[in-house]
């Protein structure tokens, strides 16, 4: 379709409606008498307007409402199905707080791990080898000195190795 | 639409979005005619109709606390039709094919569906003969096509509005619109009017 035909097809309804400016339905009039594809569009849109003016509503059916407010009322009585309904399909603001809940687990429980390490470190850290060693040091002119100590702190130092 | 009415509809969409039954009942008798009518008119079959139009209120009042716009209760609530309305036709199979109305063939003379203007005998029945015509026409065409033509030409909405409940972009409304125009105009005067 022309661009100029595209144009004057927009303006055909406010055409037969007497809503364009003198110099625009004298523009559209002038187009209609050399461009047939128009002409046909435009008596489409006369008839179609006729057509559809003669059509009347139908009066829906009475008990419609009754019907409507019994289903409502029955899904408001159903609180448990609504529960699942929200846990299964939940709305977006239920969907960020589980988010925000679900990151929190993940963040605590990567903290909880972290410090379950720094303790276990600190737990190796305390090996009974050091106390005895200090002791043994405190106690190395002693004549009785605990040799099976000594023995101890390098058995220890092997398992750490 | 007055700039008054739409207000109040709005407030009557607000109340309604938070439980307010007395409200959405009200909203229900503003629009149940227009729903109805868009259904029938789609289906040609009166209680699909009744239950699609049944399931657009339920529908709505569960949903309307989650509308933004409350202001457009009135294209939002034509949106959730048009979307049920294209569901029966999923099922239905017949998205594609001509549709096979299953009303007595002289529902179009029934008073309900159009405005009398004739008087004489022979004008009722020339003017039955016509209606007739025009809604066998309007059913003959595809839902495509009687989906755009009915929202433009009996719900009264624009191009723009169209393509929001339709959820199709502008220029196919308006190509949509032309070619089932033409189709219709070319039905009708197959039959020799």
């Amino acid at each position: 379709m022309k661009m100029r035909c595209e144009e004057i097809r927009a303006k055909l309804k406010d055409f037969l409606t007497g809503n364009l400016s003198f110099d625009e339905s004298d523009s559209v009039e002038k187009h209609l008498s050399r461009c047939d594809s128009c002409k046909e569009e435009l008596d489409f849109i006369g008839e179609a307007e006729s057509l559809f003016a003669e059509m009347e509503f139908a009066e829906p059916p009475a008990e419609m409402w009754n019907n409507i407010r019994r289903k409502i009322e029955e899904d408001k009585k159903s609180p448990f199905r609504d529960f699942l309904g929200g846990f299964f399909f939940p709305s977006v603001n239920l969907r960020r707080v589980f988010a925000a809940v679900v990151a929190a687990i993940v963040i605590l429980t990567g903290a909880g791990i972290f410090l379950l390490e720094e303790n276990s470190q600190i737990a190796q850290s305390v090996y009974p080898s050091d106390y005895v060693s200090g002791h043994i040091l405190t106690s190395y002119d002693d004549p009785l000195s605990d040799r099976v100590a000594l023995n101890l702190i390098i058995a220890g130092e092997d398992n750490i190795r | 639409m007055k700039k008054n009415d739409f207000e109040d509809e709005k407030r009557l969409a607000e109340k309604a979005g938070e439980g307010d039954v007395k409200a959405f009942e009200i909203l229900f008798t503003i629009h149940k005619s227009r729903i109805y009518n868009y259904a029938l008119k789609m289906t040609a079959d009166r209680e699909v109709a009744k239950e699609i139009t049944q399931e657009v209120f339920v529908r709505a009042y569960k949903n309307l606390g989650k509308l933004r716009q409350k202001e457009i209760f009135n294209i939002w609530i034509m949106k959730i039709a048009v979307n049920l309305v294209k569901d029966f036709f999923k099922r239905k199979a017949k998205d594609s094919a001509v549709f096979e109305s299953n009303l007595p063939d002289d529902w179009a003379n029934s008073p309900q569906n159009f405005r009398s203007s004739a008087h004489s005998p022979e004008e009722i029945v020339i003017k039955n003969e016509k209606k007739n015509a025009i809604l066998r026409s309007l059913q003959g065409l595809k839902p495509d096509f009687r989906e755009i033509l009915l929202l433009y030409y009996v719900e009264g909405l624009s191009l723009r509005d169209i393509s929001f409940t339709a959820q199709i972009p502008e220029g196919t409304v308006k190509s949509r619109l032309s070619r089932g125009r033409a189709e219709l105009v070319k039905k009708i005067r197959a039959m020799g009017f």
